[in-house]
């Protein structure tokens, strides 16, 4: 019996009530109210799979809604709650709820809906804030029509409907040259709704490729070059934000890539993905943090001050090395086994992808060392509190751990 | 006792100390209850004292019985290959362990006071001992796989000691710019594990001269791995064209200097080709070209060299010299050689690089004993010829290296990656009707890699 899927439906539908209530009632503290179900959630996940009624390798249900939930309790966590609104956390919970549901949806044309489900929640985030409420519309439309069309054309009718999901995929991850909805989105957006949404948009990935294949050739030609103009332009950033919004749609460009190819072992995207639900957050969500407490954050100059918090520039670097493929890590484990099939069956391509992945580390350390030194000043109690740093090297030794439990 | 289980135990003496600490102060740090500084130090010699012991211990068992493998196990598993985790107690890993933990040990006794009462005093004995458990594990390591892992430990504790002052700017500069050339260069490292995935011989380093991949006859293979290993030796070993990180690595504290890149990380480099010794042996393009990065290698140390106006730049242009050398000798097969040079290099250097601050405060009293300034000899300006003055801008400007890289390279990508960045806001400024803010496109005071010249 799939306890951990029960228990996962029942807890969504609570979840879900509850962040419906947050929205109507006054509930002072919002924050642990959410990260208590958050918690009972992953909890009730975990402890059947360390109690070995259920089955914890690579592709199981159980593994993937683990990592889910750990990227959105992350999220509700390091979301400072004296900066927040009840509306963020709700919208934190329902982009949980739409994440796990997507597990549970087996037919592609319900999938689908994700996508329009998907932007009007960003629009509620975002609101009219800087004509965001525009950009969203028309991106989210052309997403929604793009992807809608892949799936609901007959495979006879003359449309390459392969290419048109990938056009779609492209649009939906924020690849450039169709980038400029995300890059403001992660100009506009609180980092938990940001961390939240990678998680959607990363879950949408797996589910959409598990039901209809995407033209590998188009894939292998295109997604390269436009993670590798992504990831250079995260680089080439001094807005933190826009880089991060680069360095997320590599990372999701190269889930695209590995979720598509057939020689692939069916465990590496999912991997990829499992890891990247929890690494990626966790940086957006330090580099949140750090922005709440010094404002905004530039990276034309190493202007940061280490002194005043080793704690949170420890729990950065520790999320950033996750998200590079650090050895060890599940990211590493996962990039190994993509990049392997991807040199034997396109070794050009492969290469370009072994240089995504080197930009990428250079990015994070690029983030690290740029926002945690070279400043001369000191600010006293700027720095997390341990238990969030704890939290952080929770994460870490998770991602290592679970590493080891592998089995293709 | 079986010479196995005798070896077992000495590789477990060289690697569990030193992590236990590691572990012990990491723990002590993240609860904010930092140990006191004698306390530290202690711990830390001792954890590097013993490990030397076992690398002398392992050292006198080797005649008896050598070339020992020790399988800890395996990562994880595909259907066609087997992440192995083998460490391989040879002469080169033996060597390379004890020199690595004799200076360790001289180099922790010497920070004890020149870093006593610095911010970052734990911060540097953390790093540090993460450096010693990356650089022994590639010196033990019995995959490339393995060797990869310790590779990236060394990289990523040498990038955190050159940051090591927080609160300057170049520090943190220099670093990014050794990481850049670090990771660049690694996708030599990535590939060609991958490709030993892919021959499906094994990782394991007799593997590299008998990989045939994807259908390329073994001898063919074994040469495209083996140019991959190099890419990532060239970055690794400072070695032409890469030559001018290893300078700029010098922001870090003096013990930290003499460590990383005169004396120890440099010379992963050489011992990843000693490595790969089958394949440079049966191969002329591999010697060769070898030959040819030692060659200019050296010619870029020797020339940049001698205009260094600092102590610890003409020691790091006299370790690239060196390596240059080393590189040399391993391409024309003189293991035994090349390993003596390793280590009388890596001793000498150290001594000279942790001598190194105290020099000028010598230099003035000698001047004080003296009673006058030490005259310099300056050649005169109107004596100099046109090839003498295009060889002083030649070494000034460091063989022009940084400039090939960065303004011809580096800058134009950088430029045409801004003018897109550009036209994404455009775009996104039409569509929601709030301007941007201005797009920054990179000057010769902004962009990082621009720095590298200061």
């Amino acid at each position: 019996m799939d306890i951990g899927l029960n228990f996962s439906i029942h807890l969504s539908f609570t979840v879900a009530a509850m962040a419906v209530i947050m929205l109507v009632r006054d509930i002072t503290n919002v924050r642990t109210v959410t990260l208590i179900a958050l918690l009972m959630m992953f909890v009730l996940e975990v402890i059947p799979a360390v109690l070995g009624l259920q089955e914890v390798v690579g592709l199981s249900p159980t593994r993937l809604r683990s990592f889910i939930i750990l990227g959105n309790l992350l999220a509700c966590f390091y979301t400072p709650a004296f900066m927040s609104s009840r509306l963020t956390f709700s919208l934190i919970l329902l982009m949980n709820g739409l994440t796990l549901g997507m597990l549970e949806i087996g037919d592609i044309r319900l999938l689908c809906l994700v996508v329009p489900v998907f932007f009007v929640i960003l629009i509620a985030a975002t609101g009219t804030k800087n004509g965001m409420h525009r950009i969203l519309m028309v991106f989210g439309a052309l997403c929604t029509a793009l992807i809608s069309m892949s799936v609901l054309y007959p495979a006879d009718a003359g449309l390459d409907t392969g290419m048109l999901e990938l056009v779609g995929l492209v649009f939906f991850i924020g690849l450039f040259p169709v980038s400029p909805w995300f890059s403001k989105l992660y100009e506009n957006l609180p980092s938990g709704l940001l961390a939240s949404a990678f998680i959607v948009q990363a879950m949408f990935i797996i589910s959409l490729q598990q039901q209809q294949s995407l033209d590998r050739n188009a894939v292998l030609a295109v997604l390269p070059l436009l993670s590798i103009i992504s990831v250079l332009m995260a680089l080439a950033q001094h807005n933190t934000r826009r880089a991060l919004s680069g360095l997320a749609a590599s990372q999701l460009g190269f889930l695209v890539y590995a979720d598509s190819g057939q020689h692939f072992s069916d465990l590496a995207g999912s991997l990829l993905a499992q890891a990247q639900m929890v690494a990626i957050p966790g940086l957006i969500l330090t580099l949140g943090i750090l922005e709440t407490r010094i404002g905004k954050l530039n990276l034309s100059r190493p202007t940061g001050q280490y002194d005043s918090y080793p704690k949170l520039a420890s729990a950065m670097l520790l999320f950033g090395l996750m998200s590079a493929g650090f050895p060890l890590s599940l990211v590493y484990v996962a990039e190994d086994l993509i990049l392997e099939a991807g040199l034997y069956e396109a070794p050009l391509q492969g290469f370009a992808w072994l240089g995504v992945t080197a930009l990428t580390a250079i990015a994070v350390m690029k983030l690290y060392l740029y926002l945690c030194h070279g400043g001369k000043g000191f600010e006293p109690g700027i720095d997390i509190l341990p238990s969030k740093l704890f939290a952080a090297v929770f994460v870490t030794g998770f991602l290592i751990v679970s590493s080891f439990t592998l089995t293709a | 006792m079986p010479s196995l289980l005798l070896f077992e135990i000495l590789a477990a003496l060289i690697f569990v100390p030193i992590a236990c600490v590691f572990i012990w102060l990491a723990t002590s740090m993240l609860l904010s209850k930092k140990p006191r500084e004698a306390t530290v130090v202690l711990f830390c010699r001792i954890a590097i004292g013993s490990a030397f012991l076992a690398a002398l211990a392992m050292a006198v068992l080797l005649p008896i019985e050598s070339g020992n493998e020790i399988v800890l196990g395996s990562w994880f598993s595909t259907d066609h290959y087997s992440y192995e985790i083998v460490m391989q107690t040879d002469v080169i890993a033996v060597v390379y362990a004890l020199f690595t933990t004799a200076l360790l040990y001289v180099i922790c006794s010497f920070s004890k006071r020149y870093l006593h009462k610095e911010s970052g005093f734990h911060r540097f004995y953390l790093v540090m001992l993460l450096f010693a458990l990356g650089l022994l594990l590639v010196s033990f390591s019995g995959t490339v796989e393995l060797l990869l892992v310790g590779w990236e430990v060394v990289g990523l504790s040498s990038v955190l000691l050159i940051a090591f002052f927080t609160q300057r700017e170049q520090p943190p500069r220099n670093g990014l710019w050794v990481f850049s050339v670090y990771r660049l260069t690694d996708i030599g490292l990535y590939a060609a594990v991958l490709f030993l995935h892919l021959s499906q011989t094994g990782t394991k380093f007799e593997a590299l001269s008998t990989a045939p991949w994807a259908g390329i006859p073994a001898h063919d293979g074994a040469e495209i791995t083996a140019l991959l290993l190099i890419l990532a030796v060239m970055g690794k070993s400072a070695l032409f064209p890469f030559s001018n990180w290893l300078p700029r690595a010098m922001e870090g504290p003096t013990p930290s200097s003499a460590i990383f890149y005169g004396a120890l990380s440099v010379n992963l480099g050489p011992l990843l080709l000693l490595r790969m010794g089958d394949v440079i042996a049966g191969s002329p393009l591999i010697s060769g070209l070898l030959i040819a990065i030692g060659l200019f290698t050296v010619l870029v140390g020797n020339l940049a060299g001698r205009v260094q106006s600092d102590i610890k730049s003409r020691l790091a242009y006299g370790s690239i010299t060196q390596l240059g050398f080393i590189v040399i000798e391993i391409a024309f097969g003189w293991v035994e050689l090349a390993l003596v040079h390793v280590v009388t290099h890596a001793v000498i250097r150290t001594l000279q690089l942790l001598r190194a601050p105290s020099l000028l405060h010598e230099r003035h009293h000698l001047e004080q004993m003296l009673g006058h300034h030490i005259r310099v000899f300056h050649p005169s300006v109107e004596t100099v010829t046109n090839f003498q003055r295009f060889m002083f801008r030649l070494r000034l400007e460091r063989c022009f290296l940084d400039n090939l890289l960065v303004d011809w390279l580096v800058n134009k990508i950088l430029l045409l990656i801004r003018q897109l960045d550009k036209l994404e806001r455009e775009v996104a400024g039409l569509i929601t009707g709030h301007k941007s803010e201005a797009v920054a496109l990179p000057t010769a005071a902004e962009s990082s890699v621009t720095l590298i010249r200061n």
